[in-house]
This record gives C-alpha cells, sequence and structure tokens, in this order.
C-alpha cells in the first residue's frame, strides 16, 4: 500500500507484533529418546519459537541457534533446535551438548505475541484484538543540522487492551523490555504483504493497569543485535 | 542539614601567615580510615611545618619525599592534635660552641661481625671521644679523637666548606656494637668564630667480619641531663665496602613532593574505620548535631551489619548530602527521616516480624504496576579506595549474562564509595549487579487516609490483588518496600510507590 492522503478514511487495521523471550535454563528439560541423547526438550505451549538463543555463563559469549527440520539432524548438530509441531515440544542441543538446565547456559526462546484493533487472520496468524491505535504516541525522527551531529529519535509507547487480563501472568512469566516491537497499518481486507511499517523497534519499560498495560518504545539503535 | 558545605574549615593566611600560596582559600581536609597517597599542604614554609586535616588524627604512618621514606624524630616531628608535622632542619650551629657528633647502626651487637671507626690518639684540642653504653651512659675517653670532617654552608645555598676536622694523627680502630660498652660513638667538638649549617660529616670506618645494616650520625648540643638532637639527622648509609664515609644532611630546600599515609579521625583511640561511626562523627561533630537525632537502635543495626573498611579523604568542597549519598551508595542503607525529627540509618533486613499493612482488593483506590527497565544494568564498577592526590579509584567490575542476554542491556552502573578493601568492594560489585540484573518490579497504589505514618525507605507493605502483572496473574501476600509516599490532603488519600522487598537495599 502506498500512502494516498486522499485515502485517510479508509478502514485501516493496526497491528502490534511483540517478540518476547520465555527464559527456559530453569525449565523442566527432558533428555531426548534413544538415538537422540544430546537433544533435551521442553513443554513450549507458546508455540513455535521464533528462534531460540544460548549464553554460555562462563564466557558471556551469546549464539542463536539454528532450526531443524529434523530431529535427527537437531541430534547431530550442536547449536541447533527443532520444533516438535505434534507435541509442542522445544528440542534444544545446546552448544557443548550438556543439559540446559544443568547451570552452565542461559537460554531463550522467542515467539511472536499478534494483536491488532480487531480480530484478523493475516499471514495464517491470528491477532488478538487487543491493540488500542488511539494510544499510540507520537513517533518522532530528527537529524540534528549542527556541529552536534547525531540522528536524534524519540518513541510513544504501544498499549494494549487488558480487559480479560490477558496479559497479567504473561508480564511476569516472558521478558517484553528490551524484545522486538513492530507497528503496520494496512486497509482491512489487504494481504499482510501490504501492510506498512509504520516503527520498528524494542520494547522499554511496561506499565500495567488494570484495563491496559503499555509498552515503552525505545530508540532501535540501542539494541540493534 | 544535607545542603551543609564540609569541611567547614579553610586555610587563609591570617592563620597561617607562612601558608603556601596554592593552598589559600582552600579546605582543610576532614580525614576518616586508613588513607595514603595524602599531599600534605605546607603551613609554615620557614619551620616547613605541614597540616593534613582539620581535627586531630590518629596517626601519621609514613611521610615519604621524592627518594626516601622519613623516619619520625630524626627527619620529622609530629602533632597529632592538630594534624600536623614539621620536617626537621638542616642542623645549624652556633658560633664558638661545642657539640657532639653522634654515629650509630642498627646492626646487632656482636664480637665478630662490627665496624671500626678511625681514630687517633688525643690529638684533637677542643673535644674527645665518648662511647655510650646500651643505657645511653656516655663515658669520655680523653686519650683518644675520632677521625672526622664536618662540613657546612653559612647559608643554605652558599658553598660548602670544611669547617671542623680532625684529621692528622696515626690511626687505630675503635669498635663499633663491638660490646654493649660501645653500642654508639660519639666525638665532641667546638665550632669556629661563624656559625653553619652542617651538610656533611666524614668519617673512616671498616668493617670486622660483616656486619650488614644502615649507619647515620646525629649532632647534639648536649647530653647530660637528656639527649637533644639539632636539626634532622644523616640519611642512613647503608655499610658497604666502607673507607671514607659520607654522611649527608637534608637540605630544607630538598624535601619536596611530600606523601603521607595517615589513620585518621579516631574514636575510644582507635581510628574511625566502619560507616556507622563515620555517620555519627559527620553529624555530630562536623556538623554540630545533637547525637539524639540519629536514632540508637538503627545506628547500633547498622554498625552491627555494615562492618566494612571505609576510608574517606574530605579536602574539596561537598555538601553534606553529596557526602552522604557516597556513603549510602557504600554500604547499601538509606538515613531515614523519622516523623520524631530523628533519623535512622536504615540497612535491609530480612522479613521476621509481621508489622508491616497489608492491603487488599477492596483497599486500593488506583493501582498499577510498572516494570523499570531503565534500571537494568550489564557492567557494575565499583570504584573505591581513591588516591586523594590525583582522585583516581581502584575499581572492582561485575558484568551480568543475565542483563545483556536476556534483555540486550549494555549499560553501566558507576558507584563511587568510601571502601577500602579489595574484596568488599568486590562484594558489593556482585550486590549492585544481581539488584539490577533485572528490572525491579515497582506498584503505585492509592488508598484513603494519610498513609498510616508509614516512612518510605523503611517501612514495608504487603499486597494481595485478584489481578496483577505477577507469577500466576495475582499478588498473595507478596511484601514490598516504600520508596515513596504522596498524602493528599484533597482527596483524603495517599498514593504510595513500592518496589519488590527482594529488589531493594
Amino acid at each position: 500500500m502506498t500512502f494516498n492522503p486522499a485515502l485517510t478514511l479508509q478502514d485501516l487495521v493496526w497491528l502490534a507484533e511483540i517478540e518476547p523471550a520465555r527464559r527456559l535454563e530453569a525449565a523442566a528439560w527432558t533428555v531426548g529418546d534413544s538415538g537422540f541423547t544430546d537433544c533435551y526438550y521442553v513443554a513450549h505451549p507458546e508455540g513455535e519459537p521464533s528462534r531460540v538463543k544460548q549464553c554460555l555463563k562462563s564466557t558471556g559469549v551469546i549464539l542463536t541457534y539454528t532450526e531443524r527440520a529434523s530431529l535427527a539432524l537437531c541430534q547431530s548438530n550442536a547449536s541447533s533446535w527443532y520444533w516438535d509441531a505434534a507435541n509442542s515440544r522445544l528440542y534444544a542441543h545446546t552448544s557443548t551438548g550438556a543439559d540446559p538446565s544443568g547451570g552452565l547456559f542461559l537460554i531463550n526462546s522467542y515467539f511472536w505475541e499478534l494483536v491488532a484493533d480487531r480480530q484478523v487472520d493475516l499471514n495464517g496468524s491470528p491477532y488478538r484484538p487487543l491493540l488500542d491505535p488511539s494510544s499510540i504516541g507520537d513517533l518522532s525522527f530528527e537529524a540534528t543540522q549542527f556541529s552536534t551531529g547525531g540522528i536524534a529519535q524519540s518513541f510513544g509507547a504501544v498499549r494494549v487492551l487488558n480487559d480479560d487480563h490477558y496479559w497479567d501472568a504473561r508480564l511476569a512469566a516472558y521478558v517484553y523490555e528490551g524484545k522486538r516491537i513492530v507497528v503496520r497499518f494496512g486497509a482491512y481486507g489487504d494481504a499482510y504483504a501490504s501492510y506498512v511499517k509504520l516503527f520498528d523497534g524494542y520494547a522499554g519499560g511496561t506499565t500495567w493497569e488494570d484495563g491496559a498495560v503499555t509498552f515503552e518504545a525505545e530508540d532501535p539503535r540501542r539494541f540493534q543485535e | 542539614m544535607l545542603n551543609t558545605q564540609l569541611p567547614t574549615t579553610r586555610y587563609n593566611t591570617t592563620t597561617y601567615p607562612l601558608l603556601e600560596e596554592r593552598a589559600d582559600g582552600a579546605p582543610i581536609p576532614i580525614a576518616y580510615g586508613n588513607i595514603h597517597e595524602i599531599m600534605p599542604t605546607c603551613i609554615d614554609t620557614a619551620a616547613q611545618t605541614y597540616k593534613l586535616a582539620g581535627h586531630a588524627i590518629h596517626a601519621i604512618d609514613e611521610i615519604r619525599t621524592d627518594d626516601e621514606t622519613l623516619a619520625l624524630t630524626a627527619d620529622y616531628t609530629v602533632d597529632l592534635a592538630l594534624a600536623q608535622f614539621s620536617i626537621l632542619e638542616t642542623p645549624h650551629l652556633a658560633a664558638n660552641t661545642t657539640y657532639y657528633l653522634v654515629i650509630e647502626s642498627d646492626y646487632a651487637e656482636s664480637g665478630t661481625d662490627h665496624l671500626h671507626l678511625k681514630q687517633f690518639g688525643a690529638t684533637y684540642a677542643n673535644g674527645s671521644l665518648f662511647t655510650i653504653d646500651d643505657s645511653a651512659v656516655w663515658s669520655a675517653d680523653a686519650a683518644h679523637d675520632l677521625r672526622f670532617q664536618i662540613y657546612g654552608k653559612t647559608a643554605l645555598d652558599g658553598q660548602e666548606k670544611c669547617k671542623v676536622k680532625n684529621n692528622v694523627g696515626t690511626a687505630t680502630n675503635v669498635g663499633l656494637k663491638d660490646a654493649a660498652a660501645r653500642t654508639r660513638l660519639a666525638q665532641s667538638f667546638k665550632t669556629g668564630a661563624n656559625g653553619f649549617y652542617a651538610t656533611r660529616v666524614n668519617v673512616w670506618i671498616s668493617k670486622s667480619g660483616a656486619p650488614t645494616g644502615n649507619l647515620r650520625v646525629s649532632i647534639l648540643s648536649a647530653y647530660a641531663g637528656g639527649e637533644v638532637v639539632v636539626g634532622a639527622k644523616s640519611t642512613l648509609r647503608e655499610i658497604d665496602l666502607m673507607g671514607t664515609c659520607r654522611f649527608f644532611f637534608p637540605l630544607r630546600s630538598e624535601v619536596s613532593n611530600l606523601s603521607c599515609d595517615i589513620e585518621g579521625i579516631e574514636k575510644s583511640g582507635a581510628p574511625i574505620v566502619d560507616g556507622a561511626d563515620m555517620l555519627e562523627d559527620l553529624v555530630v561533630t562536623r556538623l554540630g548535631k545533637a547525637a539524639a537525632i540519629l536514632d540508637p537502635t538503627a545506628l547500633a543495626d547498622f554498625k552491627t551489619n555494615r562492618a566494612q573498611v571505609v576510608k574517606a579523604y574530605i579536602d574539596r568542597d561537598m555538601t553534606f548530602g553529596e557526602i552522604l549519598g557516597k556513603l549510602e551508595a557504600s554500604l547499601m542503607f538509606k538515613l531515614v527521616p523519622l516523623h520524631d525529627g530523628t533519623y535512622a540509618p536504615t540497612v535491609y533486613a530480612a522479613d521476621t516480624v509481621e508489622v508491616r499493612p497489608h492491603f487488599f482488593d477492596e483497599h486500593y483506590l488506583s493501582f498499577s504496576m510498572r516494570r523499570n527497565f531503565g534500571a537494568v544494568k550489564s557492567i557494575t564498577k565499583v570504584r573505591y579506595e581513591e588516591n586523594p592526590t590525583n582522585q583516581e579509584f581502584k575499581a572492582a567490575t561485575v558484568s551480568s549474562n543475565i542483563a545483556k542476554f536476556v534483555y540486550g542491556i549494555s549499560d553501566t552502573l558507576d558507584v563511587e564509595t568510601y571502601l577500602a578493601d579489595d574484596a568488599e568492594a568486590a562484594a558489593l560489585a556482585a550486590s549492585y549487579s544481581g539488584m539490577y540484573a533485572t528490572p525491579p518490579l515497582e506498584v503505585t497504589f492509592e488508598i484513603r487516609g494519610y498513609g498510616l505514618n508509614l516512612v518510605p525507605g523503611k517501612d514495608k507493605v504487603k499486597l494481595t490483588r485478584t489481578n496483577a502483572a505477577y507469577a500466576g496473574g495475582a499478588l498473595s501476600g507478596v511484601l514490598f518496600r516504600i520508596v515513596k509516599l504522596t498524602k493528599k490532603p484533597g482527596t483524603v488519600s495517599t498514593e504510595i510507590v513500592c518496589v519488590l522487598d527482594t529488589q531493594t537495599y
């Protein structure tokens, strides 16, 4: 979609996509069955992860696991993961082959929280009707023209509805701070590919109230991976 | 109280007419603990008197110049009540006066390993050799005189000349510390028609056996009824091949770049090295407040729970609030004002007694929760043991994998402290790192009434709420510590901001 001032009254749909992390170093990992004992699995009711990352505590080195198409490939490749959709299990093969819950690692899985200002299905995924688009704060981008140099950017916040307390336990169970958040809009009925990206950055602090949760938006340069 | 400037006294040329120029108007420092590398202020450029602090101190442990460590009594005298010391002057010898040069050494008395000094028969008309035993009893040996030369200058920047000597005769030896009777040797001499500064003494020495150690010469004006040393003693001379041995006296102008190690303000005969005593001294003695304004129970608790060693050399203008903030950061406590006008130095205590209010759903007029992402820090750097001369610190650094990996934070928390010990600074850095690895969970809520006399920083509340951004989606008697309390007379309500108790100190 191309922005057209003449079409400002068209029926727009707003999307917010947030990629929280689940900390898995203390989760109930189980060693894989015979033949797959270098892999460990954990129940992952959040669905298929978007990414899995590891931090080796002794060195602080962070690496991203490679997704594998089968458990056998996961078994034969360190630093990889496999999604068992039938059983909602995440299999992981750590960089050393050690148990992920053995105290050597920090391990995060990431997944997408998809919300919109109405119930829509896009790209094969349902969006929860929890977004309050009127509350999205101003986003400003500014290039300084004087000798001080630098680019100044400021960001508002993304507010989502919490009337049914969807976020209550999730804010404690998952890490939203410092995680990617994308805001898009498009015309109702358009394909996902036609949606325009308004903001692609990172969430900052979170504020919870009975009826709403606010994700502050951070300068993306601060968290660029 | 918080805005009071410290130190409260300053150097000036009215009190110190011969003050070194750079110090005029500068604060006179306050010193706590064992402080190293202090550059003292010269308050009397003629007498070479230096001041270290504006109050009595416990000790001066060491004074160094560019090239040597000075010795108490030999090189300087101290006045601990005034936190001052004076560098001893180059010995000045008056005209036509009898003096005594004394040779002493620090090796153990030995009949086999000792030194010999060259002596003549009674060849010197204006004095004689003395032996001094291990009880400091002097015995004249009228039959002998040491072979010696005394050099001097009529002015310190003048030309050095030989002023007195006994350098003619047939030499024999006299032992030094070969027996208790000869613990030291001395030679009396008489100056000529003009006084002079003694700059050097030459004597002739040989070894018997293999003594090891150092030698030093001093000049006395009297020995009967107590030895009276004139000015500084000579610099130390190591025992080596010997022969003609020259002992130099320090010239005043050679004393430069002084550096001192001291032990600061004392309490009950010992230097103050803990935060509780430092806080009490600051409030009561430096600020002149009544001791009663510090809550005695809290102060005792603070002293018991925060025994880390601190040191502070407050030699630049700071407010008491700035000093207090640094001390609080050093020892993880808060000086909390109480409702009765007293102050409680409060340290974190585990939850042991049920003394707090417990709020439930029906109490809240409003309720919100926040994770303070801005407080997350990846690297914690605790600065400690400041060098007073160059204001540089040591640093203990701890890195948090959780802040870096889970939250993507690379920010640094830089804490300047009064800590003095490596291990304690490392422990503090670890404590801060653990606390700032995750976002503190803050709750803001409003209740009816005026806050039940709760005190931020000290008191805690228990919260229960059916819906909350917490594990399981609810709060059930979870302990929080109050950090802010706003009383609202207009609405007869109170807003309380509190932080999850385990994330506070």
